[in-house]
């Protein structure tokens, strides 16, 4: 059983990799709205995940930068919620997981989260400055 | 060097494979010897050091004793008391920067390290520069890959008031031409620190005949346990600096109003000091001096050589630093194309060959070569030809999966 399983996780990262290189949401937005960087601390990575907005709503998201292909799963799949989506709020974890689907091994949820993080930074952040305005006026 | 007397590495995987261990720049697994010197201290006669005038304390302070005579006879330095334990090469190095940064550095003055430095023997020096308190020079590499001795020849000047410098470098393996670097750096009055975390474990060290005036290293690089390091430094710079550290251990009398520090090695020791770790890595000394260094290096470089002619054979892989293995320790960085270092990580681990994938703690370096992170083999004295094989099998296998995912 366990053997099977490990052969499984070999083929799945192995095909991952294959995958990763031709992810629909890889690319640059010409003129973005907005532009966030992702850091893995622990390699150095970095993606950049690009938006562009009418109405304040996503048109149109994609992720470039160098990455391994767990980050870049991650990444291909917060553009695709965040298009289908369409708004600029949080995205839940449980929501995430549940389209990334792979089963990756906790020394590499850093790379799978990046973008993810990144965009929760974001929007929490977002909601602070929108908070303190409120607050003022 | 049997795989046999290492317990770890007579362990399996969950599917029965054996496993292989090419992370030894990262750690080294430690052979029975150390283990057992270590569990003999606490279950037989475990005491604090100096401090009881009973056996275990007398018998733990003995063993002490002998352990730090043997590091200084293992590194060839002149005296027992040259050797300051710390716990690990970078609070060795980070000693030395405060108290230069304290005692010694001015302004105008400039410290030179190399491009290739680990954050350890990069960020301490970085830092003091940030706060004015020093100029910092980075030597790069030439175009082999070596470090560039030209601009190390051009950047020394009176000015230059430390060199810091790694016998070996982490990520590249390359050998740096130390010995050069000292005399040149002397001849303009600068001190010379050598990293030699890469070294201890691979080549024979003499401080002496280096000359150089400080040398920084970790025991669980060379096959003792973690938390006990040293930083070796001459005699007379210990007796006329001043401690840094200062608590329990470190003085020999105190009234509240003036005090007497306690003699070498103690003055730079401040509170109870890593007694059992400082004895595990007497025995790895020990089990080290007992090999010897001839087979240790002729072991490792048949190692290298197979497993640099085997990866250069695979046309998709790029090896960083020097090809040939000229000058160079048991460290092979690299990138397979089409594939990122982590991934390739993760599935060499998943055939049960651990290596190391990311920065290697050397962020500099890598933007300076312009790659994001580089996978990493790094060899010890219980890897076979054998492993190698099996490694660059795994490895093909890949690549080849790689490329027909590709058509």
């Amino acid at each position: 059983m366990e053997k099977n399983k490990s052969i499984s996780q070999f083929k799945n990262l192995l095909d991952l990799v294959g995958e990763s290189h031709s992810f629909k949401h890889h690319g640059l937005v010409a003129h973005p709205d907005l532009t966030l960087l992702g850091i893995n601390e622990s390699c150095g990575d970095k993606i950049i995940l690009q938006l562009k907005l009418k109405n304040q709503k996503v048109q149109q998201a994609l992720f470039n930068g160098e990455s391994c292909s767990l980050s870049a799963l991650g990444a291909e799949t917060m553009c695709s919620l965040l298009e289908k989506g369409k708004i600029i709020k949080p995205v839940t974890e449980k929501v995430f997981l549940k389209s990334l689907n792979f089963n990756f091994s906790p020394v590499r949820k850093k790379c799978a989260y990046l973008i993810w993080k990144t965009w929760q930074n974001y929007v929490s952040s977002k909601n602070n400055q929108i908070i303190k305005k409120k607050a003022k006026g | 060097m049997s795989q046999e007397i290492f317990p770890l590495l007579n362990k399996k995987d969950a599917r029965g494979n054996a496993l292989v261990y090419f992370d030894n720049a990262a750690t080294t697994q430690k052979p029975q010897s150390v283990l057992s010197i270590m569990n003999e201290v606490y279950s037989s006669y475990n005491a604090n050091v100096y401090r009881g005038d009973y056996y275990w304390s007398e018998k733990t302070t003995a063993l002490y004793n002998e352990a730090r005579q043997k590091i200084a006879d293992f590194i060839g330095a002149k005296y027992s008391e040259e050797i300051i334990f710390t716990r690990n090469t970078t609070e060795s190095i980070n000693l030395i920067a405060q108290i230069l940064q304290r005692d010694y550095l001015k302004k105008a003055d400039e410290i030179i390290i190399s491009i290739a430095e680990h954050h350890s023997n990069y960020l301490p020096w970085w830092q003091i520069a940030q706060n004015h308190k020093a100029k910092l020079k980075v030597i790069g590499l030439n175009s082999e890959g070596y470090f560039d001795i030209n601009q190390f020849k051009k950047t020394l000047s009176a000015k230059t008031k430390l060199v810091a410098i790694a016998g070996i470098t982490n990520v590249l393996g390359t050998i740096n031409p130390i010995k050069e670097i000292i005399q040149l750096s002397h001849k303009v009055g600068a001190l010379v620190l050598v990293d030699g975390a890469q070294w201890v474990a691979h080549l024979p060290v003499n401080v002496k005949a280096l000359d150089c005036d400080f040398f920084a290293f970790s025991g669980h690089k060379m096959y003792g346990p973690t938390g006990i390091g040293v930083l070796y430094a001459r005699k007379d710079w210990l007796s006329k600096t001043e401690p840094l550290f200062l608590g329990g251990e470190m003085v020999s009398n105190f009234n509240g109003n003036s005090v007497c520090w306690a003699n070498l090695p103690a003055k730079f020791e401040a509170g109870t000091p890593a007694y059992i770790e400082a004895i595990g890595l007497g025995g790895a000394v020990d089990y080290l001096s007992k090999i010897g260094f001839n087979a240790i290096q002729k072991r490792e470089a048949g190692i290298l050589q197979a497993a640099l002619s085997g990866l250069e054979s695979i046309k998709e892989i790029t090896i960083l630093g020097p090809k040939k293995p000229l000058c160079r320790s048991g460290i092979i960085a690299f990138n397979l194309k089409g594939i990122h270092a982590h991934d390739l990580s993760e599935l060499l681990a998943e055939k049960g060959i651990m290596v190391r994938a990311g920065e290697h703690c050397a962020g500099p370096l890598h933007h300076f070569l312009k790659i994001p992170a580089s996978a990493r083999l790094s060899f010890g004295v219980y890897n076979t030809q054998s492993e190698v094989d099996y490694f660059l099998k795994v490895l093909k296998q890949i690549n080849q999966s790689l490329n027909y995912g590709k058509k």
